[in-house]
């Protein structure tokens, strides 16, 4: 979290995720858009250095940013994600890294924020309560 | 092969598709190889994860989305002729035909190789 917002790092194969950045921000969260090619592979490094609360990925296969935050940092992550519904499953799980196929709207990013900013707050209540 | 005993449990595999999996991604490291192309232990495992991945697209005739064409200009024209020589041997071995598509993806994991070395 930073000033009280969630903070989500994105990284695509093809250096996109624009509109998933545009969502998040719309939603009330902080994106962190990784520009350039294989912006994937750099997901975890940049999600450690950001203090990050999610990490989404995007390729092919929508497995590699995934795979190589979970192997590198020991991230809990779920690849291979093939819609919007299966990645709020996976957030709801405790994944802190989603890695999807080319997904690129602003709908994902907005409604993944929105559910990590509730998880976020039932947390917070639930830390109070203790 | 070590990676592939790890990829089978994150990426739910079939043990009985593991020695057909063992086989391509052999001749494919031969082809890297040939090439000097050298991946760090992380990048060898996503690598290996993306043609395995690649491999059961093909088999379930899964089309990638999205249009790549302007990524292929930050790409050396070196590194596309590798990649299409390795989605070449894999189209042929699962009688596919080859998509552009897939030959950038694969030729952006050997120049990430060759630009982020660890």
């Amino acid at each position: 979290m930073k000033d009280g917002k969630v903070v989500i790092v994105i990284g695509d194969r093809m250096g996109k995720g624009l509109h998933v950045a545009a969502g998040i921000e719309e939603a009330g969260g902080i994106a962190i858009h990784i520009p350039g090619l294989a912006a994937d592979l750099k997901l975890g490094d940049v999600m450690v250095q950001e203090n990050a609360d999610l990490g989404l990925s995007f390729c092919g296969s929508g497995g590699a940013g995934a795979l190589m935050a979970e192997n590198k940092y020991g991230m809990k992550s779920t690849h291979h994600l093939r819609s919007i519904d299966a990645g709020i499953t996976a957030l709801k799980k405790g994944s802190q890294v989603l890695g999807f196929g080319f997904i690129d709207n602003k709908e994902l990013g907005r409604r993944v924020t929105e559910e990590l900013i509730a998880l976020k707050k039932k947390e917070q209540e639930n830390d109070l309560k203790e | 092969m070590e990676i592939l005993k790890v990829l089978q449990k994150k990426l739910d595999l079939n043990e009985n598709d593991l020695p057909e999996f063992e086989a391509v991604l052999q001749e494919v490291k031969d082809i890297t190889e040939k090439y000097h192309i050298q991946f760090s232990e992380n990048a060898e495992l996503v690598f290996d994860a993306h043609i395995i991945s690649f491999i059961l697209r093909l088999k379930s005739k899964e089309v990638l989305n999205g249009k790549f064409d302007d990524c292929q200009k930050e790409i050396e024209s070196s590194v596309i002729s590798i990649a299409e020589e390795i989605v070449t041997y894999i189209c042929k071995r699962y009688n596919s035909e080859m998509d552009k598509a897939e030959v950038l993806l694969i030729a952006i994991h050997i120049q990430a190789a060759l630009v982020y070395r660890e």
